[in-house]
């Protein structure tokens, strides 16, 4: 039988793999046009013409709302284009999706912090499939590590295994302090004020506000978990708010 | 904590469970080996550095975990037979030690675009490489089918020189089997052509084809060792191929005297022990005083040239061909003739009673008179007295003197051109002037002597293979020079091309008349470009490709020296370029001839090479490929080369033809001065454009490659272009130092800041070339030097199959005014 | 005896192409805008102004056209034997080992750049912040180097310390040359040892007669440069 904090945990983790899967689709633009439409689809049926309120879900949920839902592949191959020129190129990149180049201002890849980070990803068994051709710290394979932790974690926590769901929970507690909060506000603030685009300030708005709230959430079921396994709290707190 | 199921939205559940799109797994993260991650030691790699320059330096190349983390000079060995040939030392520049700048540059090129706007608005969608190649095989194609075969032009250039990748490489192979049209190799785009065609002139039957000219056959450069005296000409070594300046000043410690003949005060000058300012365009004049005084003080040497040259052989005085022997008898053979002076008669040259030919002279036959080739010369020579030169040269008649008896008073005498001198529409006659005060004075074939425009170059000694490289099963492609493709582009002359590939090419900004060229590539239907970065050609592109640096694929590279250089993958390409000889082998798979694409490009090298083969060349008899790949082996020549020292020449006579037949029709035969075709004080146009504009080539770049690396920009004035000009020209049009300038003439016009400075001839200003005008990175404030110059063709090269058309770059006249802004 | 390490200069070769400060900034991983080697110009056989920046223009030269005359003065620290810095040095973060270098300890470091003042070279540099780094990765030696336990490289620049050139410690300890030496393509630097008559180095000093910058102030430098002479030089 499931206790109420592990239900209530259940649900958090669910949620949470939910959006870091749909955000690391949505960065490394693994969209095709028939989920593109399908995410329209989901979105005008479930507001049904009213406006979502949430503040950080609101504007993307708003956005597709709004879109015709017929005729979506011109509006598909825009959001396209305009994703390739924020993060691609071939030009000078107004948004480029490397921590790297956030974390010191040179604005150049492969740094240390691509190591830092395969390290992080080394530990917990993964590598990127292609070693030193792209690098680790690309925004979609950050989150898509933060999706598979997600995934494994939910995995965990549907057999039973409150360790490992902690470990893997504290897992994406520790690269969210020591990575993704470095960098991932100013990225998102790039793409805002860069691009005319409301899909992708949308999206950019979404990330940064869910990143803010996921550190609350983080926290919140490592709390959870801890009064309801045996050894305690394995992991000492970080610090709240980590990714403001 | 109570809290509601959340999700993002109903029905997206855990990745579109509800879809069918179930979690995908992971797409760019994969389970790390039981093992885990090692760090990797250092590996260290050697391999040649294949850029546009002369130094052909070889690199030591440091990887830790899969990164370039440091690149130094590499050694060199033996000749490939073992024997110590000569010392030569490690070797690189402040451009080679900044290519892990280039290679990890946030500007590369990292997959595969297509344009989405209008052609240069800089709009691109990612595709992949199917799509890419697909679609140029389907618009080669068609286009093909439309307009023939060689309307695609096929364009690779300098950018890099290896065997497979450069400016000899993959390219014409590919054009080849789809009986496109290409580039020729140091074709015109540069302006380099003119001494090559001036070699083939004089050195060689012009008509000959696959004929290198004068830049496959320089003197090693340390030759330079053996010289007494050397004279750099138009030639700024100091910034352009610095190693060699490590050979002249050893030369210097021996005695030897070192001259620089430029009208800017370079570092290349500064350290010489005579500088010249020559007015530009004149040197030709400035040649031709001092073969007057080497001539009429007898300072020639006759022995070497009744026996190497045409000197004595009579000229027709009505054809003004050679007279032949069948010319004075009936039923005579087709041979050429001299007078005896002992028995004063008329004879062919092999006449066994033959006793002395004489050198100078006019003689009498059948009523008319013939002069030795000799005299014609001496005559045409002989206005050009110290003080005629002086007036066209603005060099003083003592110096035009002092230089002649330095030339000819030192033996052997060295002369090193550079492509200062081959940027002018009259660049061939000084090659041949040059080459004829070089038969003068014995020089030629001579240790320490002769007249090199490049040293080594793509060692056509030791690629036998490369015919069979470049045309497979005998196909071949249709030469088509770049200043031909433009007009072809413009006008369908003379055929349509419809379609261009670019690769190591950056034609949409380093030919010259750029307004030319844009309107050109404007109107192809469909333009292809490989590179690694978004140079201005690039941008125009419908298809962007990219490109590896040398880093990053296999080649080799035997240029510039006499030294075969194996270049290793050093690293995995990044991101997703590819290597030119991978792009064209699924261009080609697509079109049919992909098996001519098959092998490696370790095959490739070892075909080219002959290696293993008994018949191959002596140059590289014997070459293994563990020896190849173990480090630089030099070629099995004495050291150092010196071309033609066996004297035995190409041409039709067999001998130096400083009289050339074939330019009677452009009145060139011997090499009297002409006027530059524009930047002369003589030109009308003088009037309204009274500065000689120059764009020459700076050290902090290798022409238009790292223009962008933050090492060498922050060292150039922050990348920023100006132009370098005379207080006396400054202070008449009321410019200072930092003002912004408006540099024009009737083509076009450009802007940048002026930079007043002593070391440049009033008369003269010079905007470095090289920087990068696109969309995002503007080296000069407004348009391009290029926007300059212009694409007038010399008639004269058309007698080279090879060398037809040399772009002027520096025969060009500009006004500058103050700007604002 | 112990060895004097030094550097001669041969103003007769060099071209002034920054290979040199390149080959420097590589090796020492140093951000963009800190030079420890820096080209500067001068009439030849004078002084540069040592305290130019880095960014002056170069290749414009002194006198008037066509009389014109310039030299290149590579400058970077002149391992001084008597040396302003470390007299001046409140926690002997800057020492001078036997052998001639002068070198900083990081780890002993302050900040408070007496040095930088006391120098009359402007050779040194203070990294005040992050830096911007090209490519980011550390590249060139890449490990830390301790000389007698001191750490005098390291492979990130640290913030808040002076730097300046370390003639390669970590280079010419192992039998090396410093990196400018064995980068420069003119082949204008020889090092090597000063105490020792017969070495390359002393023995171009003596034969060209190698002078030290700024002499008159008594820091008595291990670099020297070689003049400019034209002994073939050609009267026109």
């Amino acid at each position: 039988m499931q206790s109420e904090s592990t239900r209530a945990a259940g649900d958090i983790l669910a949620y949470r793999y939910s959006v870091y899967d749909l955000l690391r689709r949505i960065f490394l633009w693994e969209v095709p046009l028939e989920f593109f439409a399908e995410l329209v689809k989901a979105s005008q049926a479930e507001l049904a013409g009213e406006t979502c309120s949430s503040s950080a879900e609101g504007p993307l949920k708003n956005y597709l709302n709004g879109l015709p839902p017929d005729d979506l592949s011109e509006i598909h191959r825009e959001i396209h284009i305009e994703y390739t020129r924020l993060f691609i190129g071939p030009k000078h990149l107004p948004a480029p999706p490397y921590e790297s180049v956030y974390r010191s201002p040179g604005r150049l890849m492969m740094q240390d912090e691509t190591i830092n980070v395969r390290s992080l990803y080394a530990k917990h068994g993964f590598r990127v499939t292609r070693m030193n051709r792209e690098p680790d710290d690309t925004v979609g394979i950050e989150l898509e590590f933060m999706c598979a932790l997600s995934k494994a974690s939910l995995d965990a926590l549907q057999e039973g295994d409150t360790r490992r769901v902690v470990e893997f929970v504290s897992a994406q507690r520790e690269f969210c302090e020591l990575h993704l909060s470095k960098w991932m506000p100013e990225f998102c603030g790039d793409i805002i004020g860069n691009s005319t685009h409301p899909f992708w300030k949308s999206v950019a708005e979404f990330t940064q506000r869910f990143l803010e709230e996921d550190a609350a959430e983080m926290n919140a079921v490592l709390e959870q978990l801890g009064r309801s396994c045996k050894d305690g709290d394995p992991n000492p707190k970080l610090s709240v708010g980590c990714c403001s | 904590m109570k809290r509601e199921r959340r999700q993002f939205l109903k029905g997206l559940v855990g990745g579109s469970v509800a879809l069918g799109l179930g979690f995908s797994g992971l797409r760019f993260l994969e389970a790390l080996p039981a093992e885990g991650a090692v760090p990797a030691a250092e590996k260290i790699f050697r391999t040649g550095h294949n850029t546009n320059c002369d130094g052909a330096c070889g690199h030591q190349v440091h990887v830790v975990d899969g990164r370039v983390t440091f690149i130094e000079g590499a050694g060199w060995e033996t000749n490939i037979d073992g024997r110590a040939a000569q010392t030569f030392n490690p070797r690189i520049c402040l451009r080679g030690l900044s290519q892990i700048q280039n290679t990890y540059s946030p500007d590369r090129i990292k997959y595969p675009y297509r344009r989405v706007g209008p052609r240069g608005s800089g709009q691109f969608e990612r595709i992949t490489w199917d799509q890419a190649t697909s679609a140029i095989a389907e618009n080669f194609q068609k286009i093909q089918t439309q307009f023939g075969r060689e309307s695609v032009w096929i364009a690779p250039y300098t950018g890099a020189l290896s065997l497979l990748e450069g400016v000899i490489g993959a390219s014409f192979r590919f054009a080849s089997v789809i009986g496109a049209s290409a580039g020729d190799f140091e074709g015109d785009n540069e302006g380099d052509s003119a001494g090559p065609a001036a070699f083939n002139y004089m050195l060689y039957d012009p008509t000959a084809p696959a004929n290198s000219g004068g830049l496959l056959d320089g003197h090693e450069y340390t030759d330079l060792l053996n010289a007494k005296v050397i004279f750099l000409w138009g030639n700024n070594l100091a910034e352009t191929s610095i190693p060699d300046w490590r050979t002249v000043c050893d030369a210097r410690n021996n005695g030897t005297k070192v001259i620089s003949l430029d009208p800017r005060y370079t570092p290349t000058a500064a350290g010489a022990d005579l500088w010249v300012p020559v007015r530009p365009g004149t040197d030709t004049a400035l040649i031709d005083g001092m073969m007057n005084w080497i001539i009429q003080n007898k300072r020639y040497d006759e022995a070497y040239l009744l026996k190497y040259s045409v000197a004595p052989f009579l000229v027709h005085p009505k054809t003004k061909l050679f007279l032949k022997h069948k010319d004075l008898v009936p039923g005579g053979a087709n041979k050429y003739v001299v007078f005896d002076e002992r028995d004063r008669t008329i004879k062919r040259y092999d006449d066994p009673t033959l006793t002395r030919a004489s050198l100078l002279g006019t003689h009498s036959f059948g009523g008319l008179q013939a002069s030795t080739a000799m005299q014609v010369l001496a005559d045409t020579m002989s206005k050009f007295t110290p003080e005629y030169a002086a007036k066209i040269t603005d060099v003083a008649p003592e110096t035009v003197v002092h230089l002649a008896q330095l030339y000819a008073g030192n033996h052997p005498a060295a002369i090193k051109c550079g492509f200062g001198l081959s940027h002018w529409h009259r660049g061939d006659l000084t090659h041949q002037a040059l080459l004829t005060m070089a038969t003068l004075t014995g020089n030629i074939g001579v240790q320490g002597g002769g007249v090199t425009i490049m040293s080594g170059a793509l060692l056509s000694n030791a690629f036998s293979g490369l015919g069979n490289f470049w045309n497979p099963d005998g196909k071949k492609w249709v030469p088509l020079q770049p200043m031909a493709a433009c007009d072809a582009m413009l006008f369908g002359k003379p055929y349509p091309v419809r379609a261009a590939w670019f690769m190591i090419d950056n034609y949409a900004q380093q030919m010259a008349d750029r307004n030319k060229v844009l309107k050109a590539l404007k109107s192809l239907d469909f333009l292809v470009v490989s590179d690694y970065v978004l140079s201005a050609t690039a941008e125009l592109a419908d298809i962007v490709l990219p490109a590896c640096t040398y880093l990053e694929k296999t080649d080799l590279l035997g240029s510039f020296n006499y030294y075969l250089q194996y270049m290793p993958k050093v690293i995995e390409p990044m991101w997703e370029s590819k290597s030119d000889l991978d792009a064209f082998g699924l261009v080609a798979q697509k079109m049919g001839v992909g098996q001519y694409f098959q092998k490696k490009p370790d095959d490739y090298i070892k075909d080219v090479l002959a290696i293993g083969d008994p018949k191959a060349p002596e140059s590289v008899r014997g070459l293994t490929w563990e020896q190849l790949t173990s480090g630089a082996y030099r070629l099995n020549l004495p050291a150092p080369y010196v071309p033609y020292a066996d004297k035995k020449f190409a041409t039709k006579s067999g001998r130096i033809e400083f009289y050339v037949e074939s330019l009677l029709p452009y009145d060139q035969e011997v090499c009297d001065y002409k006027e530059p075709i524009e930047a002369s004080p003589n030109n009308p146009l003088y009037q309204k454009y009274p500065l000689v504009f120059l764009s020459t080539h700076t050290r902090f770049r290798t022409h238009s490659q790292y223009a962008n690396l933050p090492w060498l920009k922050e060292i150039n004035n922050n990348g920023e272009g100006f132009l370098e000009i005379n207080p006396t020209d400054a202070r008449a049009r009321g410019i200072a130092s930092g003002h912004v300038v408006r540099i024009f003439n009737d083509r076009g016009w450009m802007k940048v800041r002026a930079r007043l400075t002593e070391a440049i001839k009033p008369g003269v200003v010079n905007c470095y070339q090289g920087g990068w005008v696109t969309r995002q990175v503007k080296h000069y404030i407004e348009g391009h030097p290029n926007n300059l110059t212009h694409q007038i063709a010399n008639p004269a090269q058309s007698i080279v199959p090879n060398f037809p058309s040399n772009a002027a770059y520096y025969d060009c006249l500009v006004q500058v005014e103050k700007a604002e802004g | 005896m112990s060895k004097r390490w030094g550097i001669a200069i041969d103003q007769n070769r060099c071209i002034g192409c920054w290979t040199c400060a390149v080959a420097c900034k590589a090796i020492n991983n140093q951000p963009l805008g800190t030079y420890w080697n820096r080209i500067l110009t001068s009439r030849p056989n004078e002084n540069a102004p040592t305290t130019a920046p880095a960014t002056l223009a170069i290749d414009v030269p002194h006198g008037t056209f066509p009389d014109v005359q310039l030299a290149y003065q590579p400058t970077s620290c002149q391992h001084c034997q008597n040396a302003p810095c470390e007299k001046v040095c409140p926690v002997n973060a800057t020492f001078r080992r036997e052998d001639g270098a002068i070198l900083v300890d990081f780890e002993r470091c302050i900040g408070c750049r007496y040095c930088m003042a006391a120098c009359p070279y402007g050779v040194r540099t203070f990294t005040w912040g992050e830096g911007q780094y090209a490519p980011e990765f550390a590249v060139g030696y890449g490990k830390d180097y301790r000389s007698a336990g001191r750490l005098v490289f390291t492979p990130q620049r640290p913030i808040g310390v002076a730097e300046k050139c370390t003639l390669c410690v970590e280079r010419i300890d192992v039998g090396k040359q410093p990196m400018c030496v064995d980068a420069c393509p003119a082949g204008a630097r020889v090092f090597g040892d000063l105490n020792d008559p017969a070495s390359a180095i002393s023995v171009s000093i003596q034969q060209q007669g190698g002078r030290q910058l700024l002499s008159e102030l008594g820091t008595d430098a291990n670099v020297f440069y070689l003049p400019v002479s034209r002994p073939n030089k050609v009267r026109s």
